[in-house]
């Protein structure tokens, strides 16, 4: 296992040749190791604030993010091994889009939005019998992992969360919920998850699971 | 009813109001650049169809009653938001033009991909398209070598979504190669041959055909080169493909770039998702304005 903040930094040389046919990477550290495509045999992307080597000198800063940004999306969604998340584009540029973004998705799996108050600028369930109660949950794949404990009279929204994460092309996801009386309202949503806001026992889980996700991914594209 | 959204100081909103106006066709437009980030929508995302309305200031529009969208955000292009989309885009209009039920050319998140050329790259192949051997580095020493096998015809441009000039990669440049240490840049092979641009419009294309000496000829007039355009028909099965394509990225608009050689094959480069077909129309007569009033005036 390798921990890379993005492939541009100072100390990496970074080449991707692609034409009609073929695409092969290979990036080169700064101690002559080097690591191609297909050596890699899963990337699990988490968001970083990439720059480039002496970007925070130079006028060009936001310039090259951008470049860099560009090249990172283009290059997961080249790679042959299994990435979790190969995030859509509109999901890597809006790097926070309001809930209402996901509306369509919501509505094909059965999932309620909540009501957005533009005046508040924040979400809020409506028609809810106080207390409001979060759950958190992470979906791997087909799991679904609650923090603390599993909320009652869930399993067929699990089923629904499992399916709204598909849909939405990706395999890890971070949502926080609320059941109302008219069903499940989501209140966050994030392809990035934090396992700081898990309990313990939720993070090894959830570890396990995309671990079980990396193998059985490998597993499969072998046997191809 | 149609709604345009975006500046009324576009120069490509002003073509197209001018020629929807000479055909009177009915239309409001939603002026991005005199909002002052006052809300000007008010809707319901919860209910389907969604309801709610669009206030312009001296009308107001209910969102049953919308037929088509044509959005054009010039300011989402600029390099200051390149990674914040919504400090341009605004996310309340996003998030409509996202929901919309009806036909919106584009939706801002099916542009996205425009913001990564060689995201966009991918895409192409997988529609039948040829794209030229590419390089994306940051190394110096590989860049060179590209160069080297490509017999010194090579030009660089951006990789993201920020407009740049395509220049050709020429003994001057080789000496900035260390720059690339700041950040990665995007080399590709020199396709020699016409430029074509296709508009798509729905399920019709447009071709124009653009004969310049220049390697980037929407700059030719600047580096003092000759510029002719004129409609041109496509080849083999490139007009389905550019349909493909459009489809595949989710654009109801889009202008598509390609290169033909002399061999009559095509190379495609990418899919523009707010393209300034103005530049085009005004040369060739094209009726692409007309075509997106027919295409956005349909329910």
């Amino acid at each position: 296992m390798r921990t890379l903040l993005h492939p541009f930094s100072e100390s990496t040389r970074f080449s991707w040749h692609l034409d009609s046919t073929r695409s092969s990477s290979v990036i080169v550290f700064k101690d002559g190791t080097y690591l191609t495509d297909l050596d890699i045999s899963g990337v699990l992307l988490r968001r970083t604030k990439a720059s480039g080597a002496i970007s925070s000198r130079s006028d060009d800063a936001n310039y090259i993010h951008a470049e860099i940004q560009a090249a990172i999306l283009a290059w997961i969604w080249s790679l042959p091994c299994p990435v979790i998340n190969r995030v859509p584009a509109w999901l890597w540029y809006y790097r926070k889009p309001p809930l209402q973004f996901w509306n369509p998705l919501f509505r094909t799996n059965g999932l309620l939005e909540p009501d957005y108050d533009k005046k508040v600028g924040e979400a809020r369930i409506t028609n809810q019998d106080p207390p409001i109660v979060c759950s958190r949950a992470c979906v791997v794949n087909q799991d679904v992992i609650w923090s603390e404990a599993r909320p009652q009279k869930i399993d067929r929204y699990e089923t629904a969360l499992i399916e709204f994460t598909r849909c939405a092309g990706l395999s890890l996801l971070e949502i926080v919920i609320v059941k109302t009386r008219d069903g499940l309202a989501v209140k966050q949503l994030d392809p990035f998850p934090d396992l700081s806001r898990f309990c313990i026992s939720s993070r090894d889980a959830i570890t396990e699971a995309l671990v079980k996700l990396f193998t059985d991914s490998n597993r499969r594209l072998g046997s191809q | 009813m149609i709604l345009i959204c975006g500046s009324s100081l576009d120069p490509v909103i002003m073509f197209l109001r001018a020629c929807w106006d000479s055909e009177h066709l009915a239309y409001r437009l939603l002026d991005l650049g005199c909002s002052e980030g006052k809300s000007a929508v008010q809707v319901d995302y919860r209910g389907w169809p969604m309801n709610g309305f669009i206030d312009g200031g001296d009308w107001r529009l209910d969102v049953t009653e919308l037929t088509g969208v044509f959005f054009h955000s010039i300011d989402c292009r600029s390099e200051k938001v390149a990674n914040n989309a919504y400090a341009a885009c605004d996310a309340e209009i996003a998030a409509l033009l996202n929901n919309l039920p009806c036909k919106v050319a584009n939706r801002p998140a099916a542009g996205m991909s425009n913001r990564s050329k060689p995201l966009q790259a991918l895409h192409i192949r997988e529609c039948g398209f040829r794209i030229p051997k590419t390089l994306v580095t940051n190394d110096p020493a590989a860049a060179k070598r590209f160069y080297e096998e490509c017999d010194g015809k090579v030009i660089f441009k951006s990789i993201g979504g920020v407009r740049s000039i395509v220049r050709k990669l020429s003994p001057r440049y080789l000496e900035r190669l260390p720059l690339l240490r700041n950040g990665p840049t995007q080399f590709q092979a020199l396709i020699a041959g016409d430029d074509i641009r296709v508009h798509v419009v729905g399920d019709r294309c447009f071709a124009t055909r653009i004969r310049c000496s220049s390697v980037d000829y929407r700059f030719a007039w600047e580096e003092g080169f000759s510029l002719e355009m004129e409609t041109t028909a496509l080849g083999g099965d490139v007009t389905s493909r550019c349909l493909r394509l459009s489809q595949k990225l989710g654009l109801t608009f889009a202008g598509i770039d390609l290169k033909e050689n002399s061999r009559g094959e095509y190379y495609c480069f990418e899919a523009n998702a707010t393209p300034g077909f103005s530049f085009y129309e005004s040369s060739t007569c094209q009726p692409i304005s007309s075509a997106l009033g027919e295409f956005l005036g349909k329910p």
